[in-house]
Formats: C-alpha cells, structure tokens, sequence
C-alpha cells in the first residue's frame, strides 16, 4: 500500500484486485478498466475511473460520479470535468440495487457495468 | 476528559462464562480495546478476549496472570493496534468495586509492560459477579489509577453499572414518584444518569425531549442546524408564533421546553447547533451513552449509522410516511421505529437508509437546484406530515428506548416494527442483517471507524443563519402581518 493512499482508497483498489481488476491512483482520480458485457461497447475494455474524494466514504457510501474518456459518450447525461483526467468527462448517475448480501465492490461494478451498457456507439 | 468503557453483550457473555467460575473462585483474562473518542469523553471499546491457554495464570482462591501471557496478549494487541484490558473477577460481590492492595500492586506492575508494548495505557477491569456488574480504571502511569464513571454492555439491552463517586446517583424527586413506580429507584437512578442525545428536534424530536426530561433524566442534549419558520408549528408543539415569527433555532425552543418539562433537580441541557455530519458534531455525539436519530436527511442518518455500531451507542431510529390520492385525500401512512444495536439490522440492511441518497446528499447534491431538476428527483423536503401521526413516531422511538434501558419482562429491544395506519396493523420485520454490511462489520472499531464526518459541506449553517439575520426576523414579521 502506498503510504499517501487513505485507507479507504487503498480498501477500493483491494477491493477491485479482488475481483482480477488492476486500478491505479491518477492525478486525483482512481483509474480502471471494466469489461463491457452488452451494449454499443460490447466485448471491449472501457477505462472508468472514480474521485479519489468521493472515496473517503468507501464502502459505507459509493461514489456518485463515474469519469470515463470523453470518447464514451451517453445519449442523455450530466457532465462536468471535475477531478477528471484531461480528455475525461464524470457523469452524473445514481446508484441502483445496493444489497448488503453481497460484497460492496460487487455491487459497485454492477453499477459501472450497467451504465457501460447504456454508452453509445 | 471524562472516561467510559463500552463493550457488546457477546464479548461481556464471553468474558463472565470465564471469569465466573463454578468453584466460586476468582479467575483473570486479557481482552483488547481501542478507543472512542469524543469532544469531552474518551470510551475505551473493549474488542477482543484473549483467553488463558494452559498455565498462562494461577487460580488458588485468587488469581494471577502469568508474565508470559501478558506479553503474548500485549503482542497480539500491538499488531491489531489495540491496548489491553486485565479483567479479574469478585466472586459473589455487587456493585462498582474498588482496587484492593493486591490488584493495586497487580495492575501496577503490568502498567508498564502493556504501555512499552502496544504503546496505549493499561486498562483495569473488575468484574462483580452477582449480578454481572462491571468496573473499570485506565493507567496513566504506575503509581494511581483513573477510574472511570460507567462500564456500558451493549446488545438488545443497554446495561451500565455507574461508578457512583464520579456520578453520584440521583435522587428521585418528589415529581417522580408515578415513574418510580413503574421500574423501581434502583433502575430510575441509571436511567437518570444516562446522557441523551437528540439529533433532530423538529416534530418527533421534540416530543422525546420533552418526554427524556420529564422521565427525570438529568442530561440530555439536542442537536440540530434548522430555524423555526412558519410551517414547523402544526407539529412542533412547544413552538410559539413567536419563535418562527424572530426564526429561532430549533435547538433553542428544544431547550427550553426540555427544562420546563424536567422533573430532575439537577437537570441540564445541551446545545448542538452543529451537523453531526461535521467533525464537531460527531465529537459532540461520541460523548453520549444513546441517540435519538430524529432527522430525516440520509447524510446524518448515514453517520450515526455508523456510531451506533463502531462506537457502540445505541441509536433509536425511525420515521414516518404519509401518502395521499391523486385527489388530496389521505391513501395510508406507515412509521417505523427501530434500535440500532449490535444484534439488530442497521439502517441500510432494514431498508432505511438508501445508499444512492447517502451519496447523493454527501456530494451535495440533494441541495443543488440543478441536479434536482435534471434529475427528477424528489429530495423527501416537505413531505406531508401531521401532528396527531407525529406523537405515534415518538412514542414508538421511546417505546424502544424503554425496552432498551429498563428491559420490560427482561426483553429488550424489538426488531424493527412498522406500523400501517389503514390497517393499524402493527408488524415485527423479519429482517437480517446482511453478512457484508460496512457498518455492522465494523462493530467496535471505535476511532477506526468509517469517516462520514466531512467539514467540507457545513455551508448549511451560514445558509440558515443569513435566514436569521435581522433582516430575515424583520421579513417574516412584516409577512405575518400583510394581509394576503
């Protein structure tokens, strides 16, 4: 574990390996790649990435903001560039189904999945 | 700094099945802590029992810790970051009990091993077994130790056995016989000492004030950002055309009508205009021994969500929902009332609390007109309500809290109910507590908890009170008073 990481920062990058999933702290953003399972992007690799502020929470409270390249793009979204990448966009999207039966990064790549379904050609 | 020691009903089971024995004789063992610090208490949360293994401690009518196991429970200690705790029992006795030469001499010694390794000081701790009674005292240095005032054993039922010389057992007043009467003075004077606090204290939270300082309780604090206006008063009863007229804080008229309704000679009230989402007020509410989670907002449900668990605060929680028809008539309503306690499902596993609006309002955007707009979403702000359902709220929280504190029939807390006003039909949820719940997985975790607390968003206090400026007092005077 990085020294700087806070720890709920670092429990989320654990959290991902968990799940065979590489992340890594960018700028002010944690960055990742999801695999798209349906959708306009199917069978592809979308990098996605989080703020690491709205991680300070993790995992009592998700973020709210998913970041993705401003090549992903949504038909309908709410957009703005804080503690983006440059080339990156966050977006607005509320979380669904949030279940304590199961661990909270399932849930959160759930949520990302999901909304990678909905990027538009 | 005043010093408390916590702990849940499973780890006090543990440590009585060993330390009261069936030959009567004294036993000793090693538990772990970690602390709980508030704004003007420090609770020591005592987490793990180490138990003796085989000649790790001499039991002949007394008993003795062996040096090696010491070191080896201070070892452990030190790698989870935790203190230790030396537990030893007072076979047949009852009460706070004291420190005899020996035990004085005992812990003295072993106060330096525990500091040298796990780095935080010695905690003592005595249990009375007659009636499972605890005491407790912290190691500073060698020579003297700090008891402290209560030792809380948390569950389904909240059980304090209070160190009388630091606080001193009240006195039922005269105005208090009729209470009395219901549980006995033994149970009036722990009830009395408990601290309470209130967090919200618009309809339902001011009601349980009024109610706490009635029962003779002698400390009880009220916490809240919001002003009086207009609207409150169909369901603040205690609350004056007057107070919303100059916008007087909540936390003022919660005040006020809590000392009118004491019946405690020595009462006292705080104040907390203050979030609990802030730093500050998440300190302020680390120093009470149980909460009245009366707000509706997800971001302070969402902390003390987390206190009643990690810090081992019982919070009473719960709430009401009105519907109507698409004709304005009235379709049906539920409330709910609900204890937070380590046993008992949280607010996010009982449904409570949604993770997606604890997000939302933590980011800040259940307050930004904008998102509200875009997004269509109803951020819950002016829901229907009534004074007459209201009283139900509250009476269901206190309800709770009796079982808590005094244990009716030996029960204590229910699980979660849920009233359906149609139908008045009252119902017990089934409900289980998810087996990766953040919040109930960090049981006990004291200052290690997850940190909901942020001072980055308390722009909401300014807001409020721009609202009671001068200017903002003068407007709603003249606005009461043109004719429309």
């Amino acid at each position: 574990m990085s020294p700087e990481l806070s720890a709920p920062v670092a429990a989320f990058i654990a959290d991902l390996n968990d799940q065979g999933i590489q992340a890594s702290v960018q700028g002010s953003a944690v960055v990742y790649s999801v695999y798209a399972v349906a959708g306009a992007l199917v069978g592809t690799e979308v990098p996605t990435a989080v703020s690491v502020s709205e991680l300070a929470g993790w995992p009592a409270v998700p973020p709210h903001w998913l970041h993705f390249p401003s090549t992903v793009r949504f038909a309908a979204t709410n957009t703005d560039t804080n503690e983006c990448l440059d080339g990156w966009l966050r977006h607005s999207r509320d979380i669904g189904a949030w279940s304590t039966d199961r661990p909270p990064i399932v849930n959160w790549l759930a949520h990302v999945r999901g909304v990678v379904t909905e990027a538009i050609a | 700094m005043t010093l408390s020691v916590a702990m849940t009903a499973d780890v006090a089971a543990e440590l009585d099945h060993h330390l009261t024995r069936e030959d009567g004789q004294e036993d000793v063992c090693i538990a772990t802590y970690v602390w709980s610090t508030g704004a003007e208490r420090t609770t020591a949360i005592v987490r793990n029992v180490i138990l003796p293994r085989d000649g790790e401690r001499m039991v002949h009518g007394n008993a003795e810790f062996t040096g090696a196991y010491v070191v080896r429970a201070a070892t452990e200690a030190r790698d989870r970051g935790e203190g230790i705790v030396l537990l030893h029992s007072h076979p047949g006795a009852h009460g706070w009990q004291g420190l005899s030469g020996p035990d004085h001499n005992t812990e003295s010694e072993y106060e330096r091993v525990a500091r040298a390794v796990t780095g935080m000081p010695l905690i003592g701790m005595t249990l009375a077994t007659a009636e499972q009674e605890w005491s407790a005292r912290v190691w500073h240095n060698r020579s003297k130790p700090a008891f402290a005032e209560s030792v809380r054993v948390v569950g389904e039922r909240l059980n304090v056995t209070w160190n009388d010389k630091s606080r001193h057992r009240p006195l039922a007043t005269a105005f208090q016989r009729r209470t009395v009467a219901a549980w006995g003075e033994r149970r009036q004077g722990s009830i009395a000492r408990l601290r309470v606090l209130v967090i919200g204290v618009g309809s339902v939270g001011l009601d349980v004030v009024a109610r706490l300082a009635a029962t003779g309780i002698e400390h009880v604090g009220v916490m809240d950002i919001d002003i009086v206006e207009d609207l409150n008063l169909d369901r603040m009863i205690g609350a004056t055309r007057e107070d919303a007229c100059l916008g007087r804080r909540k936390t003022e008229v919660a005040a006020r009508v809590a000392r009118q309704a004491a019946t405690s000679d020595n009462f006292t009230v705080a104040v907390h205009d203050v979030s609990v989402t802030t730093p500050e007020g998440l300190a302020a509410a680390l120093d009470y021994d149980v909460i009245f989670s009366c707000v509706d907002r997800p971001w302070p449900r969402g902390v003390v969500n987390v206190l009643a668990y990690a810090d081992l605060i019982p919070v009473i929680d719960g709430g009401i929902a009105l519907d109507t028809l698409p004709n304005g008539e009235m379709r049906g309503g539920t409330w709910r009332a609900h204890a937070l306690v380590p046993g008992r499902p949280c607010m996010v596993c009982n449904g409570q609390l949604g993770v997606n609006e604890l997000s939302l309002d933590r980011a800040g955007l259940l307050d930004d007109p904008e998102y509200i707009r875009q997004s269509g979403i109803n951020p819950g702000l002016g829901s229907p309500n009534v004074a007459m359902l209201a009283a139900s709220v509250s009476a269901g929280l206190l309800a709770q809290f009796v079982s808590l504190v005094a244990a009716p029939g030996g029960m204590g807390v229910s699980a979660p109910l849920r009233y359906m006003l149609a139908a008045h039909r009252l119902e017990h949820l089934p409900i289980k507590s998810g087996a990766y719940c953040p919040y109930e997985n960090a049981t006990a975790r004291g200052d290690a908890r997850q940190v909901l607390a942020d001072d980055k968003r308390v722009q909401a206090v300014p807001l409020r009170d721009e609202k009671r400026s001068p200017w903002g007092s003068l407007s709603r005077w003249v606005r009461r008073r043109v004719p429309r």
